[in-house]
């Protein structure tokens, strides 16, 4: 258990500094110049203003993922919970779609996390609306169903205004080009909100996570403590989506990766998926960077592949295997 | 908690996604009878103008490195004689209308439309950076790092492309090119809808289309360029309850009933061997259309019919649809 | 029983009929076996050409997608399962928008690679979950592959120019417009092939309802049987999506709405009735999505995403009092 504790920071570290050095036009041995100080104007401008609240906001990102996934996981008691299919996520792009669409917001950080937030709690509360008495598993493929309409709601928003389907495709795909301090800034303090909840949230959710009658005999008053535990996942989903758009899988993966490693015990695990998902979308992001940077220019254009590509694609692969597995090894242990 | 409140609450953020918008004016959709005014006002060199959409733009220094996201800078830049330092439509540029073969030299701007990459923009170290409104705006905050002020254009009709390209000559010193180009476009224009009226074309319908026979968009009167073949034409292509400036999916039982005699399209979506107006001529729907009857179905260039919006691009349309209508097939 | 059959075929007649007089222009009722015989070319060609083909396409599609909805429903045990989640779908949606955005030179665009787009999409998944046991890892498995594809194609989407992305859009919500009749006819055969298909395997159905264990006890192979059944799923949904695009929640809407207005009938007549269902859909919405906002089409599969919000709220809070 010290041992994950120990290497995932060490992964994080290293994801933000692969993160760090590549892009588009400053080469990494530039970059490293001006990290100790030397280089010109451009490159120290490209690294502080442009790479290092990117870098930020995708651990930003990442680690607000990872608490949301843990947290719901635990609320929900379902391993399947995920930010994506909680209609949280797709909510939150609604939300952000239509703020750009209709009050033209797109270049407000922080009013955009509002709107996100907004719609964060619209797709939350319509699963919870229709969903409040389902079993676990019914209640993931509910939230399949909520996300499904509310991202096809965004879509029907960007065929209303064609011109910028293009701009807010980007809340579809999760990016992190373009992002600067006052991303990072729009991002930080939910963020805060969040981690605090979570340290004040770890012992419930480890009773939330068993039954509601086991939770009740120890003390613990169920109904305010679970609402308390969806809204701080609500919160940390919008700020990720408004700072970054949708970046596929990481909520579910994260804890998933370490729940196998730490158990079940939430001190342990609530850090650990933040760190492992800060790492996730920090290592995508510099996949996606050096990918574009590989991939030839197509004719006149020269592509820019979004982060949230990356992850979906990986997060995919990985889902489908853990699918499997777990399936297996639910017949071999007998019934749950 | 047995309300219908979700449901309800669904409902009404879709009903807000069915009307986007208000209905726009029906646009007059009879050509011939537009009056071009031909007059150009005086223009001098000014550090701060304001743009025919309100927007006031100050610069420290005469812009010298102008990056354009948008076809319409590169469009301007041109007829003001500049070249841009960087530009995300190099597809416009080399167009034989702009730049040509030269405009190969400008370094193109990688990414997506409306997520252009910042970092590459800044190794451009553009003094100003040129996008469209509503697209681009969301890139403001991390050019200003580099002290390149972005400046959002968003022309709706042939007068505001006119304004714009005056702006910018103004804001670059060269107010002499921008009124000498102002000059020309406007007398272009006055000439084309004179013999346009005088040939009888203006009662001509014609379309522009893109696309395909299979799903079809159409330039509607809202757009910069569906205003302008308006001014020159009959053309009733309307968005009914939208403001869209292009309709991606317009109804084939439209154009059967509106009857256009010509058809411009362009930017074909599937690559294959047929041409358009074979395919549309072999498809027994678009058989109907007198246009595609008797072979009226023109190809054009899709940068500068569909993403130019300056005067050059604006004149090469009018230059080019002229010619064609005038052609017997 | 009778008179709920009468009905049926009322309203499908009057849904047939009003789909090719409504429009512009509205061809009245009395003059549609005048632009039949091709009297006058105008009425003849939207009539015929135009409106008639999307109808015959719109009531077969509409069919499929509910029958694969009913088997997939059924074979996985869960009221949610619905054919967005075999990655059929979204792959048709890919290779469409791979051929758009990079203008590749593929004959019978964009037909052509959307049905080779559906079959790689619903091989991958069904590779993927061939060794997954139990109907929740394959949901599972589908979503992840739907959810990997969404995210190949809007990549996709967002790399293309403004004006290919409106048409792009046609693909990830579904439409009629443009159908002809050779797309009639490249996927009819098909459709039809495959729903006496559908109907043979209702006795499958039957003994995957009972649960993997009793099934294996009758002596079936839970995971063959479902196997099967998936694969008839995916073909009817992959041809059905070629032309069309996905239509959103057809699959989910008439299995659902047959099974509440007969509850205790049997699979085989379910799957009449969530066909007739399906179909009597995506026609009014098709004939809505050209109507409303006249002469811009919408794409159909918004439409029909929003009937489904208001129907599925209210089924599942209905159900959720029952239980």
């Amino acid at each position: 258990m010290r041992f994950t504790l120990i290497v995932l920071p060490v992964l994080m570290v290293l994801a933000a500094c692969a993160a760090l050095l590549v892009g588009s036009t400053v080469s990494p041995a530039d970059t490293l110049t001006a990290i100790f100080g030397g280089g010109d104007e451009l490159t120290r401008g490209v690294l502080l203003e442009l790479r290092v609240p990117r870098v930020l906001v995708g651990l930003g990102v990442g680690a607000a993922l990872g608490l949301a996934g843990t947290i719901l996981q635990a609320v929900l008691r379902n391993p399947l919970a995920s930010p994506e299919v909680t209609g949280v996520g797709s909510g939150a792009v609604l939300g952000a779609v239509a703020g750009t669409v209709f009050l033209g917001i797109a270049d407000q950080p922080e009013a955009l996390t509002i709107a996100a937030v907004l719609g964060g709690v619209l797709g939350g509360a319509s699963l919870w609306l229709i969903a409040a008495k389902s079993d676990p598993l019914r209640l993931a493929v509910l939230g399949v169903l909520v996300s499904a309409v509310l991202a096809g709601a965004s879509l029907v928003l960007l065929t209303a205004r064609p011109q910028l389907a293009g701009a807010a495709a980007r809340w579809l795909v999760g990016s992190l080009s373009g992002r600067t301090w006052e991303h990072w800034n729009g991002l930080w303090p939910w963020l805060l909100v969040v981690v605090l909840a979570a340290v004040v949230l770890a012992p419930a959710l480890d009773l939330l996570a068993v039954d509601d009658d086991h939770a009740r005999t120890v003390g613990l008053a169920v109904v305010p403590w679970r609402l308390t535990a969806l809204g701080a996942a609500v919160l940390a989903t919008a700020a990720a989506v408004a700072a970054a758009g949708t970046v596929s899988f990481v909520g579910l993966l994260a804890p998933h990766a370490v729940r196998r490693v730490l158990g079940a015990e939430h001190r342990w695990l609530l850090p650990a998926s933040a760190l492992a998902g800060a790492a996730c979308v920090a290592g995508a992001d510099f996949a996606a960077q050096a990918l574009t940077a590989l991939v030839p220019s197509s004719g006149s254009q020269r592509i820019g592949i979004p982060t949230g590509a990356v992850t979906a694609l990986l997060g995919a692969v990985v889902l489908v295997v853990v699918a499997r597995r777990a399936s297996r090894a639910q017949v071999e242990g007998g019934s749950r | 908690m047995r309300s219908p409140r979700a449901p309800l609450a669904l409902l009404a953020v879709l009903a807000l996604a069915a009307c986007t918008s208000a209905p726009a004016q029906p646009p007059a959709a009879q050509g011939g009878t537009t009056q071009v005014d031909t007059r150009v006002e005086p223009l001098s060199p000014s550090l701060d103008i304001t743009d025919p959409r309100g927007t006031r733009i100050t610069l420290p220094a005469t812009p010298s490195r102008v990056v354009c996201l948008t076809g319409l800078c590169d469009d301007a830049l041109t007829e003001l004689g500049l070249k841009p330092a960087g530009t995300s439509n190099a597809a416009l540029l080399v167009h034989p209308a702009l730049l040509g073969p030269e405009g190969r030299s400008v370094p193109v701007v990688p990414g997506s439309f409306g997520s252009e990459d910042v970092e590459a923009i800044a190794g451009l170290r553009p003094d100003l950076v040129i996008g469209l409104a509503g697209v681009h705006d969301q890139l403001r905050q991390a050019l200003a790092k580099f002290n390149a002020p972005l400046w959002t254009v968003d022309p709706k009709d042939w007068k505001d492309s006119v304004g714009y390209l005056r702006a910018l000559g103004s804001l670059t010193g060269r107010a002499k090119e921008a009124t000498d180009a102002e000059t020309r476009f406007r007398s272009k224009l006055a000439t084309a809808v004179k013999s346009s009226r005088d040939k009888g074309n203006d009662k001509k319908t014609v379309l522009l289309m893109y696309g395909s026979a299979d799903s079809i968009g159409v330039d509607t009167t809202d757009s910069l360029v569906g205003k302008l073949l308006g001014s020159l034409y009959t053309y009733p292509w309307t968005a009914k309850g939208t403001n869209a400036e292009t309709a991606s999916t317009f109804s084939v039982e439209e154009i059967l009933a509106k009857r256009p005699d010509t058809i411009f399209v362009y930017s074909l979506l599937f690559g294959t061997d047929k041409k358009l107006s074979e395919q549309l001529a072999a498809n027994p729907v678009w058989a109907q259309i007198p246009a595609v009857k008797s072979g009226r179905v023109h190809e054009v260039a899709p940068k500068p019919w569909g993403s130019g919006r300056g005067t050059r691009s604006l004149s090469l349309v009018i230059d080019e649809s002229q010619s064609l209508l005038s052609t017997t097939p | 029983m009778k008179r709920s059959v009468v009905v049926a075929a009322l309203a499908l007649l009057v849904v047939c009929v009003a789909a090719l007089c409504l429009g512009t222009p509205i061809v009245g009722v009395n003059r549609l076996p005048a632009a039949f015989a091709g009297e006058t070319d105008l009425e003849h060609a939207v009539v015929v050409l135009l409106r008639a083909p999307r109808l015959v396409l719109g009531l077969l599609v509409g069919a499929a997608l509910a029958v694969a909805g009913l088997l997939l429903q059924e074979s996985l045990r869960n009221p949610l399962a619905v054919p967005e989640l075999l990655g059929v779908s979204s792959g048709a949606a890919v290779l469409v928008g791979v051929c758009v955005v990079w203008a590749l030179p593929i004959p019978g665009a964009p037909l052509v690679p959307a049905l080779i787009g559906a079959v790689v999409g619903g091989l991958i998944t069904l590779l993927a979950a061939r060794r997954a046991v139990g109907p929740a890892a394959v949901l599972l498995v589908g979503a992840a592959v739907n959810a990997a594809m969404q995210a190949l194609l809007l990549t996709a989407v967002s790399l293309s120019d403004s004006r290919e992305q409106g048409v792009l859009f046609r693909y990830l919500l579904g439409s009629l417009t443009g159908t002809t009749w050779e797309s009639v006819a490249l996927s009819a055969p098909g459709l039809i092939a495959l729903l006496p298909l559908a109907l043979l395997c209702v006795p499958l159905l039957g003994v995957l309802r009972l649960g993997d264990e009793t099934a294996s006890a009758l002596g079936v192979r839970a995971d063959r049987a479902r196997l099967i059944v998936l694969v008839v799923a995916s073909a009817l949904v992959a041809i059905a999506v070629a032309p069309s695009g996905p239509i959103a929640w057809v699959g989910f809407l008439g299995p659902h709405l047959a099974r509440r207005l007969r509850p205790n009938a049997d699979p085989r007549v379910w799957m009449a009735w969530s066909a007739l269902f399906g179909a009597l859909l995506v026609v009014v919405a098709d004939l809505a999505a050209r109507t409303v906002l006249y002469p811009v089409e919408l794409p159909v599969g918004g439409l029909t995403a929003l009937v489904a919000i208001v129907l599925a709220a209210l089924l599942i809070r209905r159900r959720g009092e029952v239980a």
